[in-house]
Order: structure tokens, then C-alpha cells, then sequence
């Protein structure tokens, strides 16, 4: 049995405090240790590279707008841009602004969830329900969601509703999608395997495909989120309200150009955070994976 | 423990055709054979000769075409008897199915829990216990993907002892693993066979491996899959590293190697023939 401990690899290289292996260096006091530790977490050259990149995008914006090469002759420099963020940022005309785009985006795609990722389990896992669902699925899928503005303005009397609607259909279609390849995607190894150890359809469902699929049900949820944003946006711009998407556009007739780049920047930013938090649930819900 | 006295298996005639797009595949053609209780059978054959499909067989994925399978006295599978997949007999598989979301631990105890045969605490701790003997204390709580390949074979060999199966089929399980890894996997498996007194079904395709593990190996020729050589194997067991050295064994392997190697040079000029056709 001795013989068997044999094969317990040392783990965890990444660990490994690679400089103090290198030749002629030496560690002096704690601090030193420390200090350099954590001046090579934040100064190290990929991310001087990453901010040299940032710092540059916006060097050649200033020099773009401040030159008026075409077509950028009537775009804002940055600095215009950085005053009239500092004024408008603080307002409550802001915060209300991201507060009903992303009380939308909550709803549409909760719902979206809600439906889809169901959906596209069962789709999966049962033929009967793919056959009935999958044909109309597929053929409503290529109409481009931004279509689906007029006719859900007619649909629904109330702007909220229809924009909520659109927001769910957008993030829908990857939802389901995502989900369905998960399932398909789960190996037969795995289930054969379950039903040698004598489980039954049941425990095959929520202990095998459910866990297998849920990397790609996330994937479907990151997808889906972009999608929402870009449906919010598209949605409030045309069918008004309050929101991030309107406010950009009411800038363009209103003629406050810097206002429209700091929309831009406000969906981008909110449109990260989202992304963020389903990344964050990912990790949280598929511990396993994190470990990659 | 004391030797298991269930867990006899007999094959009759047994053939199995696959059918995709209306194209016969002949995978497995006649055979036959018995696996006593609490023997360990090892099947050899080149790869594509049906190996994985004659275990499918006996594990309830495949139904055969023709032919039947006993176990203990009673017919299971026929090609009008459709066997399902059950504990009693576990698979190990040739390419591991460990689920990668559950923790060492909680793979081993599922089949006991889910099966409704143990309380969670119960298996909790009879999954402890087997994974102590079979040294892989300690990682638990590890998720598969981080522990050596070598442990993850050993806790799936676990997985399927745990639910006390009469019959254990092996479907290649070293066949990814170094060879000194395969060596204490070797060991490790001859131990635990002196132990439990399990039927094990072992299938590989390396003939050296077959001879040290097994009580008898069965031969298979090239697709269509038939059963061409029995070989006894009788070294005394317990058996370790020692008995690869002794007479015996290389005796037993010298004869095997040259009937198998008539066997696959046979099947090689057939071929031969069949292509001047
Ligand atoms: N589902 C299937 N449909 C059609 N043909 C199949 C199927 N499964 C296996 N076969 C064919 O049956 C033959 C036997 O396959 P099998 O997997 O049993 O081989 P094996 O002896 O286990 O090989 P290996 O050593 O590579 O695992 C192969 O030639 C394969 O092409
Ligand atoms: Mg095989």
C-alpha cells in the first residue's frame, strides 16, 4: 500500500516563488519581500502594456477632434467630454437614467432565464418536446430582434411593457440555444455510467445534465446579456421613456454632443458590470471550473 | 471479506450487429464463454475487435442480436430480452466518467445515496473507509480534474466497489496511465481482487497485463470480434512484482505471444487474400 502514495504529484507550480529560485537572489526583510510582491502584481509589463494601450486610444482621440480630421470633425475631445461628466454624473437625472435602463434589463432578462434556460433543458432532454418546439424556434430566430420594435409597440399598450418584451426576446434566443447545446454536449459516458450505478431519469437529470450543461447555460446568459443591452438601447431610443439609450439619443437633438459620448460610456460601463455579476454567479454556481 | 459465491457469468453464441444508416456492422460474432464466480477474466484484443461491445453487453447498453447472457443461473440479455444497466454490475470506463462537478468524495457515495441502499451518513462514511484502504486519504475533497490521472482510475475503481456490485467490468481502465503508474494500479487491483472475491471482467489490449492479472484470458481476433484463444493462467496468487519474474509466467507468455501472434499473422494474410480478390 506504501507503494501506492507513490504517484501523489507535487501540485500547484503556480505557487512556486519562481525570482527566489533564480540564481543570486535573495530575500532581505519581510517588507522588502512584500513590497516587491506586490509591485510586481501591479506594475509588472503586461499591465504597462495594457494601460500604454488605454492612454493611447485616448491620445489619438484628442488628437482626431482636435485636429477636425473628417469624420471626426464634430466629435467632442475628451476633455469636453471629462467636464461635462463631472456636472452631469452626480445629478439625479443620471442615476435615474441607469436605474430604468437597468430595472428593464433585471426584468427582461430574468425572465428570459426564467423561460429559456427551462426550455432549452427540456428540449434537450426529451425529443418530443424538441419536435414541437425546435421548428418554430428556428424559424422565428433569424429575424433580426431589432425588427420585433414596431410590432411589440403595437402588442403592448403600456412603452414599459414592450421595452421589457424586447429586452427578453433578445436575450432569449441565446438563453435557449446555449442551453440546449449544453445538454447535447454532456458525454454519454456520463450517463451510462450513472445508469450502471442504478439511477434513474431523474437523478440523471439534476445530477448530471443540469451540471453539465451549466457552463454553456452561461455562456448563453453572458451572450444574452449583451444582446439585452443592445435591445434597451435600440428600444428606449424609439420608444422614449427614460433610460441610458434615450438619454443618449436625446443629447444628439438636443446638440449636447459630449453628453452622447458619456451615454456611450455609461451603457458600456453598465453593460460590464452585467457581465461581471453573471461571471461572478458562474464562478459562484460551477466551483469546479474555477480551479482552470 | 469471504469470497463472493454470485456473480457467475456465461455467454452463448452471443453476435451483435450495429446498423447505422442500414450499414451491418458485424461488431461481435459468436461468442462464447464463462466467467465463474468470483474469477477475473481478461479479454485481449487489437483495437476495433469489439471488446467495449461484448462488455457493453453484459453491462445492459447493447442488446444483442443474437446468442444469450446468464448471470447466476438466469438468462438477462437475449434479443428478446432487453437488460437494463444495473449496480450489480459497475463499469468502469475506458475513458473515465468521473463527474468532474462533484467532489471525490460525493462521487463515490452517489450510487449508495441515490440508489436509497445507505443514508448519507452511512455512505459518507463507508466511502471514507474504502478510500482509506485504497490510499487516497486525504484528497476527498478534491474535485477530479485535481488529482493525478492515476487516483482518478483508482477512485472510480471506488465508485463501483462501493455499491458491492457481483460483477465488476473494467473496460481498459489503464490504458492512459504511465507505466509506473500502471504498475502500482496493477498491484493495487490484485489486492483488492484477493480482498473482495469480486467476478472482474478486465478488458485491455496489452497481452503482458492480461497474463499477470488474470485466472484466464480470452483471445479475440480482429473484427468481426470472435473468441479465438482461451489461455489458463495458473500463477498462484497472491501475485506481485516476483511473479513476473518466475518461470511460469514467462512460459505463459512466451505460448500466448506465439499463438497470438499466429493468430493475428492468420487474420493478416486472410486479409491479404481478401484484398486480391
Ligand atoms: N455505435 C456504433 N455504431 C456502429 N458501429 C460501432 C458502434 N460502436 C462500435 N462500432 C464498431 O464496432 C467495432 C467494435 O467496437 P468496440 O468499441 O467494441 O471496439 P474495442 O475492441 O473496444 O476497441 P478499442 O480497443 O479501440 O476500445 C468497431 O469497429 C466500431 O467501429
Ligand atoms: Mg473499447
Amino acid at each position: 500500500m506504501e507503494a501506492i502514495q507513490m504517484n501523489k504529484v507535487e501540485k500547484n507550480t503556480d505557487q512556486v516563488d519562481w525570482a527566489s529560485r533564480i540564481d543570486g537572489y535573495t530575500e532581505h526583510t519581510p517588507f522588502q519581500k512584500f513590497w516587491r510582491r506586490s509591485m510586481r502584481g501591479i506594475f509588472n509589463l503586461s499591465n504597462l502594456r495594457r494601460i500604454l494601450s488605454l492612454v493611447i486610444i485616448v491620445v489619438l482621440w484628442h488628437v482626431v477632434t482636435t485636429l477636425k480630421i473628417p469624420p471626426f470633425t464634430r466629435v467632442p475631445t475628451p476633455y469636453e467630454v471629462w467636464v461635462d461628466a463631472l456636472s452631469f454624473i452626480p445629478t439625479m437625472h443620471c442615476f435615474m437614467c441607469v436605474i430604468f435602463s437597468m430595472g428593464r434589463i433585471y426584468l427582461g432578462f430574468t425572465i428570459a432565464c426564467l423561460i429559456g434556460i427551462p426550455l432549452g433543458l427540456m428540449m434537450g432532454w426529451n425529443r418530443v418536446v424538441k419536435n414541437f418546439v425546435f421548428p418554430t424556434f428556428e424559424s422565428l430566430r433569424p429575424i433580426p430582434v431589432i425588427s420585433w420594435i414596431p410590432l411589440s409597440v403595437i402588442m403592448f399598450p403600456l412603452t414599459e411593457h414592450s421595452i421589457v418584451f424586447l429586452v427578453f426576446l433578445g436575450a432569449f434566443y441565446p438563453i435557449v440555444l446555449n442551453t440546449l447545446l449544453g445538454v447535447e454536449s454532456v458525454r454519454a459516458d456520463y450517463i451510462q455510467g450513472a445508469l450502471s450505478l442504478g439511477s434513474k431519469p431523474r437523478h440523471i437529470f439534476f445530477d448530471l445534465i443540469l451540471p453539465g450543461a451549466l457552463p454553456s447555460i452561461f455562456t448563453g446568459m453572458t451572450v444574452g446579456m449583451g444582446l439585452a443591452w443592445v435591445m434597451v438601447v435600440a428600444a428606449e431610443m424609439v420608444a422614449g421613456g427614460y433610460g441610458l439609450g434615450y438619454m443618449t439619443w436625446e443629447s444628439y437633438i438636443l446638440i449636447a454632443y459630449p453628453r452622447i459620448i458619456l451615454g456611450m460610456f455609461t451603457i458600456g460601463a453598465c453593460g460590464y458590470f452585467s457581465s461581471a455579476v453573471i461571471r461572478h454567479l458562474g464562478n459562484k454556481a460551477m466551483p469546479w471550473r474555477s480551479l482552470f | 471479506m469471504a469470497k463472493a459465491k454470485e456473480g457467475n457469468v456465461i455467454a452463448k453464441h452471443v453476435s451483435l450487429v450495429y446498423d447505422p444508416l442500414g450499414v451491418n456492422v458485424l461488431a461481435v460474432a459468436d461468442c462464447s464463454f464463462e466467467i465463474e464466480a468470483g474469477a477475473f477474466m481478461a479479454i485481449v484484443g487489437p483495437s476495433g475487435c469489439g471488446k467495449t461491445t461484448l462488455l457493453n453487453m453484459i453491462a445492459g447498453f447493447d442488446t444483442p442480436t443474437e446468442g444469450e447472457i446468464w448471470v447466476d443461473g438466469t438468462c438477462i440479455a437475449s434479443p428478446t430480452i432487453r437488460l437494463t444497466p444495473g449496480p450489480d454490475r459497475v463499469v468502469v470506463f475506458q475513458h473515465g466518467a468521473l463527474f468532474p462537478w462533484r467532489t471525490v468524495l460525493e462521487n463515490v457515495c452517489w450510487g449508495p445515496i441515490m440508489q436509497g441502499t445507505m443514508t448519507r451518513e452511512e455512505a459518507v462514511e463507508k466511502a471514507r473507509e474504502v478510500l482509506k484502504i485504497s490510499g487516497l486519504e486525504g484528497c476527498e475533497n478534491e474535485y477530479p480534474m485535481n488529482i493525478s490521472s492515476g487516483m482518478q482510475r483508482r477512485v472510480e475503481i471506488v465508485r463501483a466497489l462501493v455499491n458491492e456490485p457481483k460483477i465488476l467490468l473494467l473496460d481498459e481502465p489503464f490504458r492512459a496511465l504511465d507505466a509506473m503508474t500502471k504498475s502500482v494500479m496493477h498491484q493495487y487491483l490484485l489486492d483488492l481482487f484477493d480482498a473482495t472475491g469480486k467476478t472482474v471482467m478486465f478488458i485491455t489490449h496489452d497481452l503482458d497485463e492480461a497474463i499477470y492479472l488474470a485466472d484466464r484470458v480470452f483471445v479475440m481476433t480482429t473484427r468481426p470480434g470472435r473468441l479465438k484463444q482461451m489461455i489458463e493462467v495458473d500463477l498462484p496468487r497472491p501475485r506481485n512484482m516476483k511473479t513476473k519474474v518466475t518461470d511460469r509466467y514467462i512460459e505463459l507468455r512466451n505460448e500466448a505471444l506465439n499463438a497470438v501472434h499466429e493468430e493475428a499473422r492468420k487474420a493478416f494474410e486472410r486479409g491479404e487474400r481478401e484484398m486480391a480478390k
